[in-house]
């Protein structure tokens, strides 16, 4: 979580800067984007993880409970299996990581564009930066994860005109390509919206099967102490905490608003903050739940 | 905890589970996409209540087979959710529209054992009728 804070105020300085003038002004919303680039690609990161470690860890409760169900050949045969299937899910969080991280690359070379002595090779850089991102778009667009396909979770594209600016290589750029990165950030944020679907449930199976063995604690005799108490109010806590797992893909859209409003010379400091509010709302819950499992 | 707790506990876990599921008029046909998500999300919700403390005190109270049956049908529905969560759509839609009626009945009957939990056998073979459907759209183990 402490980059993100590290960020927050990394944003509040370039926002003081901007006030100086306006050239300034806009090579500081760059600055900020990129900035708010960054730490969204950041927690992220953190969320594809954990998304990763709560389907693998929701599997072995599975397994755990179901274990005494099989014999030994029934156990070898499910656990090979659920590898399998458990290797492809990775797989795929690993490529939407991916997509995000060569996202924020082009983020960088926006940022480079948009000060005035930028050499001309930045702006090939961004166009070697996109098509990276967009090779990787239509396995993304076509996988499944949870309960639903990540391109039924796309939003519209939004309309927007590129503002003018002094900086020509920079409106070239953004006239070029700002139509397909917003289709990328739309690509970013239904995969996150599918991810904390399956995130939910993953995280939840875990959770209440921990207060199931709360429960069970509680039903045999022998005497309980403080541990059962705090770890009873842990699982409870951390219950509530995985609903809001929602979060990450609000971040997704709220960047991809940015970046219009960023193209359109609109973006303000709330946008910004809103975009790092959110980032650092899933980090705090992914922070609650590990802290269920490292007590236990 | 006794049968009349647990059900209580089990029904508020489902109906707020009930109120995220996609609405349909009766007897509308629904698209490919919409029965793959609704029947995920059905898994998902009796993923986590086989999981939940409601459905271990109603354990306690059936005899060992039909215990041991109920944890089968838990690691059924785990793989049920991996392999459907990995399908790809577009391959398996034409299958999902051949079993639209049995996936929807499957779909209701979950809903409605889990909701009343009469007993476990009846959720069991709710259970289990939705997976042997869901298994004959894409590949089991």
């Amino acid at each position: 979580m402490r980059h993100t804070q590290v960020a927050r105020k990394g944003l509040v300085i370039l926002w003081a800067v901007a006030a100086g003038g306006c050239a300034s002004a806009r090579v500081a919303q760059f600055h900020s984007f990129a900035e708010a680039g960054r730490a969204y690609v950041k927690a992220s990161q953190v969320v594809l993880d954990e998304a990763g470690t709560a389907a693998i860890d929701a599997d072995s409760v599975v397994a755990l409970r179901g274990r005494e169900a099989l014999d030994a050949s029934g156990r070898r045969a499910h656990l090979i299996e659920q590898d399998k299937l458990l290797a492809t899910r990775l797989l795929l969080l690993k490529q939407i990581g991916r997509h995000g991280r060569l996202l924020e690359s082009y983020f960088d070379t926006l940022q480079a564009l948009a000060d005035s002595d930028a050499p001309e090779t930045v702006g090939t850089a961004a166009k070697a930066a996109f098509d990276s991102v967009a090779k990787l778009s239509p396995s993304i667009k076509d996988a499944s994860i949870g309960d639903v396909k990540v391109e039924s979770l796309i939003p519209p594209a939004a309309s927007f005109v590129v503002g003018r600016l002094k900086l020509k290589a920079l409106e070239n750029e953004l006239k070029a390509r700002s139509q397909a990165v917003e289709r990328e950030l739309a690509l970013q944020e239904a995969a996150l919206k599918a991810i904390t679907s399956s995130l939910e449930t993953d995280l939840m199976a875990r959770l209440k099967s921990q207060q199931t063995d709360v429960v069970r604690l509680y039903a045999a005799d022998g005497e309980l102490g403080d541990a059962w108490v705090e770890r009873r109010r842990q699982v409870l806590q951390a219950q509530v905490s995985a609903q809001s797992a929602g979060k990450a893909a609000e971040a997704a859209a709220e960047l991809r608003n940015s970046f219009v409003a960023l193209v359109e010379r609109r973006l303000t400091e709330t946008s910004i903050q809103q975009v790092i509010a959110n980032i650092n709302s899933v980090l705090d819950l992914i922070d609650q739940v590990r802290k269920v499992d490292s007590e236990e | 905890m006794t049968k009349h707790a647990a059900k209580h506990s089990i029904k508020l876990v489902t109906d707020s589970a009930a109120r995220l599921a996609p609405e349909s008029a009766p007897g509308a046909t629904r698209d490919s996409s919409d029965l793959y998500s609704s029947t995920l999300e059905q898994l998902n919700r009796i993923l986590v209540t086989m999981l939940s403390p409601e459905w271990d005190a109603a354990l306690q109270e059936v005899s060992p087979t039909e215990r041991q049956a109920a944890l089968r049908e838990l690691l059924r529905v785990q793989h049920a959710r991996l392999v459907l969560g990995n399908a790809i759509l577009q391959e398996i839609a034409e299958d999902l529209k051949e079993n639209e009626a049995s996936l929807v009945a499957g779909q209701e009957a979950v809903q409605s054992a889990l909701d009343r939990l009469e007993s476990v056998s009846k959720v069991l073979t709710a259970v289990g009728g939705l997976i042997d459907v869901v298994a004959r759209i894409v590949t089991f183990l």
